[in-house]
Formats: structure tokens, C-alpha cells, sequence
């Protein structure tokens, strides 16, 4: 088969090549001839193995066949244009520029030129016309769309009348009656601490202290049971539990991962957000419209601006490539991700799916993408590089507080103030040299210097700001060059400045390029001739149009060689230094003086430098662009960057309205106009998608079990009047979570037992009605967060600025050299160790923490060999259940009081029966040793009952 | 035709999976599989007439040149020095000035196939070796090259070629990971490479040793802080504790899954350590892979655990080289330095796996994330060329001794037959018996596949 082809390509191109010599001329391009002996060879040997009636899988929709499907084009559009061969889809296809046809290989370019030719010339196509068939277009009924229940309004539901005396509330009589439908009844309430340990672990995160524990043992009163539940709702472990669910939704990340790991080091702002918001129970669509358009909004104060740009971190903390050197492209699939995470995180809608084609299940035709895609490509997201190539995100100003912005500008006006004194000094400085020095100087400081040279101040007499000496060593590789242009040819005396001493070479080599060229002369620097430290080298000529060079080197030479300064006197200038060969001592003091007033300064301005305020704030927060830049985006069919189709106005989906669904006048990128429709009252998903997901964190699964799918692909909901009730009164209320959590930790659903019950699985295997509550595996951080409490050493403060110190990256980019991260034993909470992509620590990835690349509404619970080798093995769960031990150990004596404690504190219940015999089987007579404890509590700790909620 | 027996050893959940000829049920096979029982799809592919039963990809992170390699452009050496008489992709930094890199190209063996000499252990081999010289790719920096050869994505977070293949085909052994990286890159998008993205977690890889180093060359925590001893009481009594646990719940899937978890640890602490101990292996074998020699101790470990593990049943093992092959300046010592440490390690894997008769049923795949410039960067470097550039396969079911594609008379571009790196992850999909359209798994509303909706089979390189 392969050879068959193969056999009549080349065919092909040898007759094509036939055809070209002999009937170039005869041939017009909008010929029959042309085409039956230029083009269609080309096309079936190269394109209808794909495009054709006879194709296994036709390609792209085009059939190029038939000379009217050739014409309507397949999915991408238009396949030619006749007349225009630069606006031909089959054009830019062959020549590789848009998609690369045939894909085997380029066709050669005569072959390229004659179909470009066909085309200019109307693209006369012979071939028979029949057997076509209008195509239906494309196949999105909005209006039946509009029936599926996801897009329906919210309905206003009663409760139905109880069914079932176990009712606490409005919840259990919606699930009772379907319950009661299935012939099933709701399990009893679970035992006291079974209950307490899932409420605290649901809504803080961490386990029930022992007080707690007695204290709810002793009174397991209703009355006491929401007392409970309060004061959990109004604690900070539950803003920090909850703000980490949303988290997982927003794929928080401290780095960007992906090809270049670049440091986000403001991500944290945003984290902390959530939690002072979640911890205030600020209403949900408030919260929408900061983190979609935050940076638009008006503030009142500038806590509220502050905390407005920093919600907008959620539209740009997905992953990147960076290194994308096709800026274009980049764009666009930056601008996919945002649509992407705010259809499935507000809607649960999968809206990535419309970038290349219609939705193929839900009711999105792809211009809705483009009208969302227009938003965000109004959007500034990247701005600039941060290094060649690499592209880094847009930063925006956060607000200050007056006694910052006071702090800065003392510190402005004190750093300008020490400056001007600086200045003031140099000049005096100056001044008291040239009261001593005649002549022209050239400092050491001026000086071109090779090999080693150690600066120093020690002696005190020198010029400028010190001196420099070859610290006695690397001989033969130290030199120094003084040059200038001295202001008239002649003759001069040249002598150098040294300091002293017996430890000074006597034998320094000096080369002076003069007028007679290179003279060399030693310097003996033991001593000096005139004050404060001149040594004279003889006189010489030098010219006008040349330098004069004096280059002093540490060849050969034997002690230490200093070099201070240069100075060229001429006749003049000599006598009068000569005839006051006794430097006056006032100059000198005033030298001195100037010289250690210069000394203060600079150590001032150091000590200035330390002490400034922190750079001021940035958050990584979008902006709009420049309103000449506002652009509604183009289709880009097929999702490529080149392939451009109708430009769509921007705006929202339209199988929610029956109206239209384009802005009409969009204030800026329209993102404004975009919170705003989806935290309308009326948008039938975003209520239903935020409380269903509050539902699966109490309940282990959400009422529609595909969270972050409501679409047709996804689960329909299981109790969807009960949704509806809900979504209702979330909005109702204000949008608050702490109230929807409440009634639902209230119902008699959410404290009943987990217990197995052989009549009811045979009815319903899945616990879709929740006969029962789901067993549920706390989260990693939970895990991780219960072993620290179980050590006694849990520090409950949050931490800033994870990623204080780092660089633009987490570490160097190359390849081969890793960062490091070793927080994991740090003893706060999981919420404030740095996630950064690339790093997550193994324990928290094998106890399936979300993967920060993802957007994770629902995490997996994976049971891997992994998992029970790292909470069996891991030094750091070691450690954590040594100190565990240690602590019981040191708090109680007695095999059983230990044993009780041991379960208080990590399994947060009291013994059983089975439990003692266990233990006792293990511990044998080792009951006093500490290794023995030791092992015991990390088999706790790597227990099913530790990682599960009964 | 599956390539292994099938079994049914589910357990406790009552599943039962049936047969049917030609279609494969995986997930009842493997214990390693069973272990997640509850996060595997039923059935993920029709295997059809599998050549190979595992892939040993041996990435030569950075970018080795291929017309210093394996693509002889004698219009190189003949223009050294002039203009590059095309264009000049956008967005890089080298000049259009032609440079002939310093090795002598040489037909090798019966084939007659051409290498150069900078890998003359790789050369000796030529006869088995199947070179593709027309790959292209899509990614001027190595970020987005990386990710499309070990992903298949130059932009976005997909799973690794290793996971579809595990998620495929399941391992091989029962006790042992089908999915390993040997050294891995931890830039580039690091774990990306060798993740599992949204496939099921137990599809990624298991990870020795990282950036090019063999390391200790063992599996994380199967040893304990704590003495081998005390390591299996702790098991003992996890598993008491467990056992008690699930009494008093009644029969519970989640508890019974982590069950089977900690029992496959326990195996997996046993099975692990031989496989993985190379001192099994004759002290002339090791020298043969150069282990022992600084120059290539630790990518001949590297390879000579591939091969282990490869016998033992993994299905998909990455040996890294480390970012090493990314010559924009001093190209010669650079390369040197890089085939010194890995030509001959690598002509030992292909020699062993012959010598055992592993060779038929393996593909030993060569190469980087993209090629390099015919045309010169700085002084004496090359830059990416993701244009055009060579990939090396060996092993059963592709021609032998063979070269298949060209890129232009310099090496820049590749013209005739081209081979998109989606194809060749096709062709080894389809090596491996899966059809890269049918293997396939919903997420975010969709099916997603390793080639999206690219990949072609390239027929022309199989046997």
C-alpha cells in the first residue's frame, strides 16, 4: 500500500515536472488543461488520502474532491477564495504558514506557485458538480440548550412536610422524602466524639482538643452542640480551613511552575485575603466581583482598595509558559486559562472546551468564548520580561498607610539631606588637597589597575579617599597606570604618593612615558622625600598630543608596593611647593578633618540605607488596557493564533439569556460587566455551584457530584429541589457561607453514623440519598496539621511572605540545580507553607493535595503504595511521633492512662475493647519503653482512623 | 492480542470484569493497579498486535545537535563560515552564518548508516539503530520543547507519555511501579514531565536519583529513620490497627483500598531492593556500562537499572542526562564532554538487552527536546532548533539500520517525510499495541488524548 503511493506520488511529480517544461506556455491558468494536468494530480496524490468522500476520517471537515465542498470549506473556513490566492486557507496551508499541508512534507515550490496561480486566476475547477449536499450549520439550539436544568432558573422550593422524626431542620425533610421514596430511613445520630472529631476536622481543619472532648462528653445537648458550632464558625482555623478549599479551586500557587519557575511573590496577599474575607464572612459575590474585577472597582477606604486589587491575584496565578518567545500565542492561551478557571470555578462550566469548535456537549457555541476571550484580551495579565524572552505579569500599586507613606518621606528627604552634605564635603575635601597639593594629580582611584590591589586607609596622609598596595604578593602580576593630558607640553617633575615604611619594597619598577618614550626608573618606598609622603622620579618632557603614562608594577620587587597618587609639577608649581617645604600645620589639620567628616557621612548614609522602609507594596493583580487598546477579540478557528475568523463584541454566554448576551457599552475590558453577570441574583449557576461545593465538603460528595461540571458531561443533581432551596437562600441571605454552613452541620444529616447497614447498601450501593454519612479522608494539610497539634507544638500564627529572599526564581533555571524547601517540619499550619509548583512536598502530593497546576474543586483520593510507605517511613512523621510520645509519656503514668491519652490525642475518642488487646499485644512487657511508644503512636499516625472521618 | 495473562484478583469489591478477545481489561490484572482500584477507568484501550511490550527513553536534556549527531549535511562542511542562504526562524539568537562542527561523519556497519564520531559506541551499533532525521517540534525555548516531548504539550498541564502508557497498560510486575524516571530534571517543568496531570496519581512516575544524577538510585522511604526491623513491626501494627478499623466500620472500600496500600508497600519494600540492586550484576557487565569509570559511573548506572527494570516489567522508563546537551557556546568541548558520558553506556543497554533477548520486545528511544542550529551562536555555539532535528530508535518492530526523512542541504529545516513529535509519540503507542485515537480520558467535560488531535503513525519506520 505504502509503495503503491509512494510509487504514484512520484509519479505525480515527475508528470507534473513533464507537464511544466512542455506546456508552460500553452497552459493559462484558468484553463481546463491547467488544472487536470497542474492541480488535480497535486490534490489526489497529496490531499485526498484525507480530503476526500473516500477518506477513513475526513480531515478538518474539508473535502477537496468535490469543487463546491472545495469552495464552502471545512472547519476552519473558506478553503479558497478565487481570485485572492494571499487569502486562501489551501494557500497559507501549503506554504506551511498557518497549518502545515500536506503533512508528510512541503510541496515543492512550482507546485505551490501553480496552485497560487490557479487561484489568482478564478480557480477554475472542472470536476463534476454532483452528488452535493448542503451541509446543516452548525448544530447549537440555544433554545434547546435553555431547557437543560442547569440553565433553568432557580426554582422556589418549600421544604416538603417532615417525613421522619429525626428532622432537625428543612435540609432533613428534603432528604427524608426521598429517602422514605426509597423504602430507606435516616442512620442514628453517631456517637458523641465521632460526631465532634468530623465537626471540627469539617470546619477547622484540626482535631477537637481533650477539653473539648470532656467537656461535649459531658454535655451532649443540642444547646451545647450549636454553642459548639459556633464558636468553630467564628474562629480563624476556619477561615484558614476554608480559604484553603477555595484555594484548591483557584490554583493558588507561590511560583509559576511550568518552564520557568518564576516566584510569585505576592501570591500571599491573596491567600491572606481569602482568609481575613472568609474570617469576616464577607458575602460570595462580593468576593466575586473583587477577584474578577477588583482593580475597577471604586474603594471607600484603602483597606477596601487594598483588599480589592489584591482578589484580582486569582485571574492570574495559572501556570504559564513564560519562555514563550510567540507573544501572540502566549496570549491566547493565557486568556484560555482565565476562561477556562472562571467557567468551571463560578459556573461549573467547561468553557476551554469552545476555543477550537462549538461545545460539543453543552450549549456554547465557540463565539462565546471569543466574546468572553475579547474581556480578557483587554486585559493586561503579562507585562514585560524579565529576562530576554521570558515574559513576567503586570504588578499594580497597593495602597499605603499615611505613616508609611510619612516613613518614606523622611527617608527621601534624610537620604537628599546627607547627599547635599556629601557633596559639600567633597568639594571642601578637595579644596584642602589643592592648599597642599600644587601640580596636576592623578589619583589611585583614577588609576587603570591590573592583578590584585588592596585598598586601604591605614595611613592616614594619602590623597583622595585612601591608597591601594599589592598586599605583598602575586608578584609580577600587579600594576597600576596613571595617565592624563598634562594642559602644556615640557617639562615636569613627576613623584608619587606612598605612604612609608620598612616593610615597603626598595626597589619599585616605574615607567614614564615621555617625550623621549618609555624611561624606566625605581622607586624606593621605605621613605619619602617631601611632605606629607611625595617621592620625587626625576623630571621629564612630555607632549601635547600624548598622554603622560606612569606605570608603577610590583615586578620583581621585595615588600609591600603602594600606590596613592600621581602628581606632575611643572617648573613653576616646583618652586613654590619647594620654598614651603614646611606645609603649613593648620592645612594639614583642615585636611584631616574634611577627610574624616567624609568618613562620617558615608557611614551615615550606610546606616540610612539599612534602616529604609520596605520598597512599597505590589500586588500581581491585572489592569485594563489603555482604552485604545480595547479590543473585542477575533475567532480563532481551530484555537490558532493565525487563523482568524469574525470578530465577536464582548460579552457573556447566551444560553443564558434570551436577550442579547454582548455588552453595550463596555466600561473598560468589561470585566466589570462580567462579575456582575455572574453574581446576578438571577444566573441560575453561580449559587448552585458555590453551595454544591459547600455540601461536598461536609458531605464527602456535592448534590451534583461533578463540582466543576453542571453541564451536560456532568452528574445531574441527586436532590436538585434541595439545591435550588439552598442556592436560593444563599442568595437571599447575602451570599454569606458561615449561615449555609451552619444549617447544614445542624441537620440530622450531617450527624448521623457512617455505620454499614446491609439492607440499605443493597438499595442504594452509592449513598446517593445519604442514608448514611461517607467515611471521608481528612486532607493532607489536615493530616499534616493533627500530627504537629498531636505534638503539642502547633503554631497557630500565620505566616507572610513565604517567598521573602527568593529571586525572580524559586531557583535557578538551569536545569540541573534544584531549590530547596524544607518548611514541611516547620510547625504551622499546612495553609502557610509556600506552594510552589514543581516543589510540593511529597507527603502532601501522596496524600493527594490539589495539584496547584489544576483547578481541583474536587480532590482524588488516591490509595497508593506511596502513601503508606511515607506515613510509615518519612523522618519528618517519625519525628513528629517521637515528640508525641515523649509528651504522653512525660504527661501521665501508667499503661492505660498513656493508652488513653494516646487515642485523645490523635484519634480523638476513647478506648474500645479491641483496642487495649491490640495494644497490649504489642507492647508485650515493653510497656515502660519509650521506643515501644514511640512505634506505637507512629502506627497511629499511619492508621486508617487517624486519616479518616468516621 | 494482550501480551501477558490476565487474571481476575479483585477482592473485596465484588467487581467482576469480563474478557473479550482482542480488548484488554486492565484494571483487574495487576495488584499495583488493583491497589487503586477505585480511580481506574474499566477499559482504556484496545491493544492490536503490540511489537513492544515497554519504552526506555534515554532524553537527552538541552538539545543535542543532529548534524554533529546523526543528520550528515556534507553542504555544511563545504560552506563552513558562509551566509545561511534562507531565513532565519524568528525570535533566536544565533547569526545566519553557516558553521561545520569539528566531527567526522562516517559510514557505519552493514547498513551503512551515518554517525559521526563523536559518538563512536553508538556508532558500532549503527545496525540496529532506526534514525528519524526530519523531527520538528513546536517550541523555541526548552520549556515548551520539554514539555511537548514528554507530554505532548507545548503550553498546557497534560500527563506524560509514561502515564498514558502506565494508564494503558498497567505495570508489568505486580509489585513495581509501571512508570519510572530516572534522574529527572527538576526546571523545565520538572514533575510535569513525568506527572500524571489529571490522570490518576499513581500513573506518575516514580522518581530516582534527579537532574541527570543516579544518586542513591533507590525508591523514597521504603527505608524508615528507623532499623529494617522495627520498620516491619510498625507495618504489623498499622495493619492491626486497620484490621480493627474496618470490624468496627463493616466492609468499606476506602479502608479496604488502604488495606491493599499498605500490604503493596510491604511487597513492594521486598520486591524493590533486588531489582534494584546492581551489584547483582557480574563486575564485568558493570564495566561494560562503564560503572566504575567517573567519566560515566552514573549515567551507566542509570542505564543499567533501565534495563533491570525493564525486565522486571515496567513499562515506561525515562534515563535523563541532565540539561548537559545545551551547547550555545564552546559546542565542541561541551558535546564531547556529554557523549563521553553517555555513548558508551548506552551502545552497552542496547548490547545487553540484545544479548538477553529483550531487545525484540523493548524501544530504546534517543534524543533531546529539539536539535540545534547548523548556523553559529556566539563564537562557537549552537542554538535550539526545534525546526528540524534527529530522534534515534532501536528495538523491536522498527527498521533496523535504517534512516527515514531530511531535513534541508544544512540541517535547518526538515523537509521530506516530516515526523512531528506527535507522530512519533503515535508510532510508539502504536508499537505498544494502543491506538493513540482510542486511548483516551475525560476530563474537564472532554476526552483528551496524548496527541490532542494531532499524531500520525509513521508506517514508513516499521518493520
Amino acid at each position: 500500500m505504502r509503495l503503491r503511493l509512494n510509487a504514484l506520488r512520484f509519479g505525480c511529480v515527475f508528470s507534473v515536472c513533464l507537464f511544466a517544461f512542455a506546456a508552460v506556455r500553452a497552459q493559462s491558468p484558468d484553463s481546463e488543461a491547467f488544472f487536470e494536468t497542474r492541480i488535480r494530480p497535486v490534490l489526489v496524490n497529496h490531499c485526498y488520502e484525507c480530503h476526500s468522500s473516500e477518506s477513513k476520517e475526513l480531515g478538518g471537515g474539508l473535502r477537496l474532491d468535490h469543487p463546491v465542498e472545495m469552495l464552502t470549506g471545512g472547519e476552519s473556513g473558506l478553503a479558497i477564495d478565487p481570485g485572492n490566492p494571499k487569502g486562501s486557507l489551501l494557500v497559507s496551508a501549503i506554504r506551511y504558514e498557518s497549518s502545515e499541508m500536506p503533512p508528510a512534507g512541503r510541496l515543492p515550490d512550482q507546485v505551490i506557485r501553480d496552485i497560487e496561480a490557479w487561484i489568482a486566476a478564478g480557480a477554475n475547477d472542472p470536476r463534476s458538480r454532483d452528488g452535493y449536499s448542503a451541509r446543516e450549520p452548525s448544530g447549537i439550539d440555544l433554545e434547546a440548550g435553555r431547557h437543560f436544568w442547569a440553565f433553568q432558573p432557580i426554582a422556589a422550593v418549600d421544604p416538603p412536610a417532615d417525613g421522619h422524626a429525626s428532622a432537625t431542620g428543612q435540609i432533613d425533610r428534603f432528604l427524608n422524602r426521598q429517602l422514605h421514596q426509597a423504602g430507606l430511613t435516616p442512620s442514628p445520630v453517631a456517637a458523641p466524639l465521632v460526631r465532634l472529631r468530623r465537626l471540627a476536622f469539617d470546619l477547622t481543619g484540626l482535631p477537637p482538643r481533650p477539653s473539648l472532648q470532656l467537656a461535649w462528653l459531658a454535655d451532649p445537648s443540642r444547646r451545647h452542640w450549636i454553642k459548639i458550632v459556633d464558636s468553630m464558625l467564628a474562629s480563624t482555623a476556619f477561615a484558614e480551613h476554608w480559604a484553603r478549599h477555595w484555594m484548591d479551586v483557584a490554583r493558588y500557587a507561590d511560583s509559576n511552575g511550568s518552564d520557568f519557575n518564576a516566584t510569585h511573590h505576592e501570591a500571599w496577599r491573596y491567600r491572606q485575603y481569602l482568609i481575613d474575607a472568609f474570617a469576616a464572612d464577607r458575602p460570595w459575590d462580593q468576593m466575586i466581583r473583587q477577584q474578577i474585577a477588583g482593580d475597577l472597582l471604586t474603594a471607600a477606604t484603602d483597606q477596601e482598595r487594598y483588599d480589592n486589587v489584591v482578589a484580582t491575584t486569582f485571574l492570574m496565578i495559572g501556570t504559564k509558559m513564560l519562555s514563550e518567545r510567540d507573544k501572540a500565542k502566549l496570549r491566547l492561551d493565557v486568556v484560555d486559562e482565565q476562561i477556562d478557571t472562571v467557567g468551571r470555578a463560578f459556573l461549573g462550566l467547561t468553557l476551554g472546551c469552545a476555543r477550537c469548535h462549538d461545545h460539543k456537549f453543552d450549549p456554547v457555541p465557540t463565539e462565546d468564548y471569543y466574546a468572553l476571550a475579547g474581556i480578557f484580551n483587554s486585559t493586561v495579565t503579562l507585562k514585560g520580561e524579565s529576562q530576554k524572552y521570558v515574559s513576567t505579569w503586570n504588578r499594580v500599586p497597593l495602597p499605603t498607610s499615611q505613616a508609611y507613606r510619612d516613613s518614606v518621606l523622611e527617608y527621601q528627604q534624610a537620604v537628599e539631606a546627607l547627599k547635599d552634605e556629601i557633596k559639600a564635603a567633597e568639594k571642601e575635601l578637595k579644596s584642602a588637597h589643592s592648599s597642599i597639593h600644587a601640580g596636576v594629580i592623578v589619583d589611585d582611584k583614577a588609576a587603570k589597575k591590573v592583578g590584585d590591589w588592596k585598598a586601604s586607609t591605614y595611613y592616614k596622609h594619602f590623597v583622595g579617599e585612601g591608597y591601594v598596595h599589592d598586599n605583598n604578593s602575586n608578584k609580577g602580576q600587579a600594576s597600576i597606570e596613571f595617565s592624563t593630558r598634562l594642559p602644556t607640553p615640557g617639562k615636569y617633575e613627576v613623584r608619587v604618593s606612598h605612604s612609608p615604611g620598612l616593610n615597603r619594597a626598595a626597589e619599585v619598577p616605574v615607567t614614564i612615558l615621555t617625550a623621549k618614550g618609555v624611561q624606566k626608573v625605581k622607586l624606593d618606598q621605605r621613605s619619602f622625600q617631601h611632605d606629607p609622603m611625595w617621592s620625587s622620579l626625576g623630571e621629564f618632557s612630555f607632549l601635547a598630543d600624548t598622554d603622560a603614562v606612569v606605570r608603577i608594577s610590583n615586578q620583581g620587587t621585595n615588600g609591600y608596593v603602594i600606590a596613592d597618587a600621581v602628581q606632575f609639577l611643572s617648573a613653576d608649581e616646583r618652586s613654590e611647593t619647594v620654598a614651603t617645604e614646611e606645609i603649613d600645620g593648620a592645612d594639614r589639620s583642615t585636611l584631616e578633618f574634611a577627610r574624616r567628616r567624609m568618613e562620617a557621612l558615608k557611614q551615615a548614609l550606610e546606616a540610612l540605607d539599612a534602616s529604609a522602609p520596605p520598597p512599597s507594596p505590589v500586588a500581581m493583580a491585572p489592569s485594563d488596557r489603555p482604552s485604545n487598546e480595547l479590543i473585542d477579540s477575533r475567532v480563532h478557528i481551530r484555537g490558532e493564533v493565525n487563523n482568524l475568523g469574525e470578530s465577536v463584541a464582548r460579552g457573556f454566554l447566551q444560553v443564558f439569556s434570551e436577550g442579547g448576551s454582548s455588552i453595550l457599552n463596555p466600561q473598560g475590558s468589561g470585566r466589570i460587566e462580567l462579575a456582575d453577570w455572574l453574581t446576578d441574583p438571577d444566573n441560575p449557576l453561580t449559587s448552585r455551584v458555590f453551595v454544591n461545593r459547600v455540601w461536598m465538603h461536609l458531605f464527602g460528595e456535592g448534590l451534583v457530584r461533578t463540582v466543576d461540571n453542571f453541564g451536560m458531561q456532568g452528574e445531574r443533581p441527586t436532590h436538585p429541589e434541595l439545591l435550588d432551596f439552598l442556592a436560593a437562600r444563599f442568595v437571599r441571605n447575602g451570599w454569606r457561607l458561615k449561615p449555609l454552613v451552619r444549617e447544614l452541620v445542624l441537620s440530622h444529616a450531617y450527624s448521623q453514623s457512617s455505620a454499614y447497614d446491609e439492607n440499605s447498601i443493597a438499595i442504594d450501593p452509592e449513598n446517593r440519598l445519604l442514608w448514611r454519612v461517607n467515611r471521608r479522608r481528612l486532607t493532607a494539610e489536615s493530616i499534616r496539621d493533627a500530627m504537629i497539634a498531636a505534638t503539642g507544638r502547633l503554631d497557630r500564627q500565620p505566616r507572610l511572605e513565604p517567598m521573602a529572599g527568593r529571586g525572580v526564581l524559586v531557583s535557578s533555571n538551569e536545569a540541573n540545580s534544584a531549590a530547596s524547601f524544607d518548611d514541611l517540619a516547620q510547625p504551622c499550619r499546612s495553609i502557610y507553607l509556600p506552594v510552589v509548583r514543581s516543589y510540593v512536598p511529597p507527603m502532601l502530593s501522596a496524600l493527594d493535595a490539589a495539584d496547584p497546576d489544576l483547578l481541583v474543586g474536587r480532590r482524588p483520593t488516591t490509595n497508593v503504595p506511596t502513601q503508606a510507605l511515607l506515613l510509615i517511613n518519612s523522618p519528618v512523621v517519625d519525628a513528629w511521633a517521637g515528640e508525641t510520645s515523649s509528651r504522653i509519656l512525660d504527661a501521665v503514668c501508667g499503661f492505660d492512662a498513656r493508652l488513653r491519652l494516646s487515642y485523645q490525642v490523635c484519634l480523638q475518642r476513647d478506648l474500645g475493647g479491641d483496642d487495649r488487646m491490640i495494644a497490649q499485644r504489642f507492647f508485650q512487657d515493653r510497656i515502660d519503653s519509650p521506643q515501644a511508644w514511640h512505634q506505637f503512636i507512629a502506627a497511629l499516625f499511619a492508621s486508617t482512623e487517624f486519616r479518616l472521618l468516621d | 492480542m494482550p501480551d501477558r495473562p490476565v487474571q481476575i484478583a479483585r477482592r473485596h469489591f465484588g467487581a467482576t470484569c469480563t474478557m473479550s478477545l482482542g480488548s484488554l481489561c486492565v484494571s483487574a490484572v495487576m495488584p499495583w493497579r488493583e491497589a487503586a482500584a477505585s480511580e481506574l477507568a474499566t477499559v482504556h484501550a484496545s491493544r492490536v498486535n503490540p511489537r513492544i511490550k515497554r519504552v526506555i527513553f534515554l532524553f537527552m536534556h538541552g538539545g543535542p545537535s543532529h548534524v554533529d549527531t546523526f543528520d550528515y549535511k556534507p553542504l555544511l562542511a563545504r560552506d563552513d563560515g558562509q551566509p545561511l542562504p534562507f531565513d532565519l526562524p524568528p525570535n533566536i539568537d544565533a547569526v545566519p552564518k553557516l558553521l561545520n562542527g569539528p566531527w567526522k561523519f562516517k559510514q557505519q556497519g552493514e547498513s551503512g548508516l551515518w554517525v559521526s564520531s563523536l559518538l563512536p559506541e553508538m556508532a558500532k551499533e549503527a545496525d540496529s539503530l532506526c534514525v528519524i532525521r526530519s523531527m520538528h517540534t513546536r517550541g523555541q525555548s526548552h520549556g515548551q520543547a520539554v514539555g511537548m516531548i514528554n507530554t505532548g504539550s507545548d503550553n498546557f498541564v497534560r500527563p506524560s507519555v509514561g502515564a498514558w502508557v502506565s494508564y494503558a497498560l498497567g505495570s508489568g510486575h505486580p509489585d513495581l511501579p509501571a512508570h519510572v524516571a530516572i534522574g529527572p530534571a527538576t526546571a523545565h517543568g520538572g514533575p510535569r514531565n513525568y506527572g500524571a496531570a489529571f490522570l490518576p496519581a499513581m500513573h506518575q512516575a516514580t522518581v530516582i536519583g534527579s537532574n541527570g544524577k543516579f544518586g542513591h538510585g533507590k525508591i523514597a522511604h521504603l527505608n524508615g529513620p528507623v532499623e529494617n526491623g522495627l520498620v516491619q513491626q510498625r507495618f504489623d501494627l498499622v495493619n492491626a490497627l486497620n484490621k480493627r478499623h474496618l470490624n468496627s466500620s463493616g466492609p468499606d472500600r476506602e479502608i479496604e483500598g488502604a488495606i491493599e496500600a499498605v500490604d503493596l508497600a510491604a511487597r513492594m519494600r521486598r520486591a524493590a531492593p533486588e531489582v534494584f540492586d546492581l551489584s547483582r550484576e557480574s563486575a564485568q557487565l558493570q564495566s561494560a556500562y562503564g560503572i566504575g569509570k567517573k567519566t560515566t559511573d552514573s549515567f551507566g548506572r542509570s542505564c543499567l537499572l533501565a534495563r533491570r527494570l525493564a525486565e522486571a516489567g515496567v513499562r515506561f522508563i525515562t534515563v535523563s542526562s541532565g540539561q548537559v546537551w545545551d551547547q550555545h557556546g564552546n559546542l565542541e568541548s561541551g558535546h564531547n564532554k556529554n557523549a563521553a558520558a553517555t555513548d558508551l553506556p548506552i551502545a552497552e543497554l542496547l548490547r545487553d538487552l540484545k544479548r538477553r533477548g529483550l531487545w525484540d520486545e523493548t524501544m530504546i528511544v534517543w534524543g533531546g527536546e529539539f536539535g540545534r542550529t547548523p548556523v553559529v551562536q556566539g563564537k562557537n555555539g549552537r542554538d535550539h532548533n526545534p525546526q528540524g532535528f534527529s530522534m534515534v530508535l532501536s528495538g523491536g518492530g522498527v527498521k533496523p539500520g535504517f534512516a527515514y526523512g531530511e531535513t534541508d542541504d544544512y540541517g535547518y529545516y526538515a523537509l521530506q517525510d516530516r515526523v512531528h513529535v506527535h507522530d512519533l509519540h503515535a508510532t510508539l503507542l502504536h508499537l505498544l499495541g494502543v491506538d493513540h485515537e482510542r486511548l483516551t480520558y475525560r476530563y474537564a467535560g472532554r476526552d483528551f488524548r496524548l496527541t490532542d488531535v494531532h499524531g500520525r503513525v509513521v508506517h514508513d519506520i516499521l518493520v
